[in-house]
């Protein structure tokens, strides 16, 4: 549920960027990198943004989610690792704690937009 | 004609959050004040816990305030301020609803909040095991709750609430008995999530491991500095391993 408040920031940090000149009036497309290990179901926070973005002068946007993976480091063996499923215990040397290097991720990588 | 562009952004839709994290962060810094982001879900015991321990803690000379957020109803206020503890209620319905705690309303909640005096703040966040998760309110420490009732495939279910925590506390320990309920595949759980995190098993009501919990705060209140100055509730949810660690 808390997607509908990240969808609300999404539109937010839009709204302030246009208002700064930083981008431009035309958004078409908003690409957001979402971590596995997050909270966030992008199903739903997609549902939320179009929910959300229907007063505002993005309603015609589309909002695209890529999913990072939880990417690894054993700090006793250093090997690097993608976990496919939660258990944060090294595949090769079975030691922990591992330093997590990817998932975490929750951001706007770009807008696409007509060039006005 | 047109054309399509792409533009680079590159921003993090928590920063505005982390912001104000940071500034509370100061302001406990200040007062030297340790605070706790207290995650569960609803019925989990965290009312419970609390009046439990704060008497406890208040008769070894440790003074805490609690912050008590849920959706509506002052009812855990209520029930703390019959212990003599000071507490806030934050009722999340005037921010939409939310089902978790951000940054802002416990900024706004500290304004009208002596907390000068006090040791340990105890921000009892709405129970929900997943939205909390994902945002810093400015805490030292994250204390994620389990009642046994609720099965112990739970940390599986939502593992950042256990990533991102460094202690846990078990609650309802006494109801074991009359639940299929294994221990061991409980803490299989925890430790495929956060495998250097440590536990607690708490009756408040059969008064089971209430005193090594409170031993454990009275460390971490002899370690102050350490966590006032050290953010260990890490994004990555690497837990930092110190001093007591309860055997299971």
């Amino acid at each position: 549920m808390h997607e509908a408040s990240i969808a609300q920031t999404i539109l937010n940090e839009l709204e302030e960027r246009v208002l700064l000149g930083q981008l431009p009036n035309s958004i078409l497309k908003v690409n957001l990198r979402v971590g596995r290990f997050t909270a966030i179901v992008p199903d739903n926070l997609k549902f939320m943004y179009d929910v959300l973005k229907v007063e505002t002068q993005f309603s015609e946007t589309t909002l695209h989610i890529e999913e990072i993976p939880i990417r690894c480091r054993c700090n006793i063996c250093s090997n690097e690792f993608i976990l496919s499923e939660i258990d944060f215990v090294c595949k090769h040397c079975l030691s922990f704690p591992l330093e997590l290097l990817s998932g975490r991720e929750l951001f706007i990588d770009s807008v696409e937009a007509f060039d006005d | 004609m047109t054309e399509k562009i792409s533009i680079p952004v590159v921003t993090k839709i928590l920063d505005a959050n982390s912001r104000i994290a940071s500034e509370i962060r100061h302001h406990f810094q200040h007062h030297q004040v340790l605070a706790f982001n207290m995650i569960s879900s609803p019925g989990s015991g965290k009312t419970t816990l609390l009046e439990t321990v704060l008497p406890i803690l208040k008769k070894r000379g440790i003074h805490s305030g609690v912050i008590a957020a849920d959706i509506a109803t002052t009812a855990d206020a209520d029930r703390l301020a019959k212990h003599h503890i000071p507490v806030i209620q934050i009722t999340t319905e005037s921010f939409g609803g939310a089902c978790h705690l951000e940054a802002a309303p416990v900024r706004q909640a500290l304004e009208n909040f002596p907390i000068d005096g006090l040791d340990f703040l105890f921000i009892e966040n709405v129970g929900n095991l997943v939205c909390p998760a994902e945002f810093d309110v400015g805490e030292s420490l994250r204390m994620v709750m389990l009642s046994v009732t609720e099965g112990e495939d739970k940390p599986l279910k939502y593992p950042l609430a256990f990533h991102v925590s460094q202690f846990a506390v078990i609650s309802k320990v006494d109801l074991i008995p009359y639940l299929q309920f294994s221990k061991e595949k409980l803490y299989d759980s925890i430790k495929k999530v956060n495998p250097t995190i440590h536990c607690f098993e708490v009756s408040c009501t059969k008064d089971i491991g209430i005193e090594s919990l409170v031993d454990w705060f009275i460390e971490l209140n002899h370690k102050k500095d350490e966590y006032l100055y050290h953010q260990h509730t890490h994004p990555s949810g690497s837990s930092h391993s110190h001093g007591h660690s309860h055997s299971h």
